[in-house]
């Protein structure tokens, strides 16, 4: 038992440590290879522990020969296109120009309904109302709606806006965090403001975030599990 | 380029090791092969060519036990017993069984450790 102990938390980390070298992309992400590679590792980490028969060095090798084989594959596609292409294939245009390309649909065995499902996460909801439909090499579609249905930006219409920066978490169920308070720039006193602004106490906050000009959200928990909202916006200035 | 470096140094360093313990499977592969050959093929007078194979093994398996799956090792120490079981009762029907059962075992482990590429 001590020898599966062992061999599981070996194998355990330098499966971390392989995964880690491949890269941080998410497995809806991962090219063709780096698919293989993680689908071959699995397989390969559970022999060992699975039966103690099997020397580790029988994981050993393959794992770190698949993983040496993959970051130098990686690194020779960023030097050549052609061997890009070759392993990890080509964009298919799916929707150019507005007209859909059944033909592209059909070599990528893509259905119609999958095809409006991946462009509704995309924000376009109507198919007439995307231009561009992009069949990337990781899988994922991206899409490019017609610019008349696209929102004007602020610059075109001479509206004012306001940068806004980044939304923090100030307040995580009833906890602050103070390493974000630091980064957002405001004191407690205007955290303990805008809470007595929104008639609770702080550990009856299940959320409150901030954005850099002051604008906040404080998420409210009620009985029952629901949750109310509050906006509002901080002061400046005070305790830092 | 570091983590391309490192992964070639990797892969050789593999590939390095991986060669390594083939020959070394390969060489005690084969001189314990030799030894089983100058086993006689009666058991009158093997035992003390049988006790040279078994010190022979015992001093290879624990680094093969690193490259071959513990199945096989247990099998030749198995047939090794067998062998020297037979040798010293004088059964020479089991004698010869299970001296082709040793060979065989060896046979087994330079195939399973050593290299694709070297004969026997």
């Amino acid at each position: 038992m001590v020898t599966v102990f062992l061999r599981t938390v070996f194998i355990f980390f330098l499966l971390i440590v392989s995964m880690r070298i491949m890269g941080k992309r998410q497995v809806g992400e991962l090219q063709i290879s780096e698919l293989v590679v993680t689908f071959m590792l699995s397989e390969l980490a559970v022999l060992p522990i699975a039966d103690r028969a099997v020397p580790v060095s029988h994981a050993l090798v393959p794992i770190l020969t698949l993983l040496s084989a993959e970051v130098i594959l990686s690194f020779l596609e960023t030097k050549s296109n052609k061997l890009k292409k070759l392993l990890g294939g080509e964009p298919a245009t799916l929707i150019r120009k507005g007209r859909l390309d059944a033909g592209e649909l059909a070599r990528h065995r893509i259905e119609l309904e999958e095809l409006l499902a991946e462009m509704r996460l995309c924000g376009v909801f109507d198919i007439a109302d995307a231009e561009y439909a992009i069949l990337e090499e990781n899988g994922r579609i991206s899409v490019k709606p017609k610019a008349s249905k696209v929102p004007a930006p602020a610059e075109d219409t001479g509206i004012a806006a306001e940068e806004r920066g980044v939304a923090r978490a100030l307040i995580v169920d009833g906890e602050l965090n103070e390493k974000t308070l630091r980064a957002s720039g405001f004191g407690k006193d205007a955290i303990g403001d805008a809470i007595a602004e929104s008639g609770t106490v702080q550990k009856a906050v299940f959320l409150m975030t901030a954005d850099d000009a002051g604008n906040y959200s404080i998420y409210i928990k009620e009985e029952g599990g629901s949750v109310s909202p509050f906006s509002g916006r901080l002061k400046k200035g005070g305790d830092k | 380029m570091k983590a391309f470096i490192a992964s070639l140094a990797v892969l050789l360093a593999v590939a390095a090791a991986v060669t390594v313990s083939a020959v070394y499977a390969d060489r005690s592969a084969g001189e314990l092969l030799d030894l089983i050959e100058s086993i006689p093929e009666t058991p009158d007078g093997a035992v003390n060519s049988i006790g040279a194979v078994r010190k022979k093994w015992e001093g290879a398996k624990g680094v093969l036990a690193l490259f071959v799956s513990r199945t096989e090792s247990d099998r030749t120490d198995a047939a090794i017993s067998a062998v020297l079981a037979a040798a010293k009762a004088g059964d020479r029907g089991g004698y010869a069984v299970a001296l082709s059962a040793l060979r065989d075992s060896v046979l087994s482990l330079r195939r399973g450790a050593g290299s694709p590429f070297a004969s026997g």
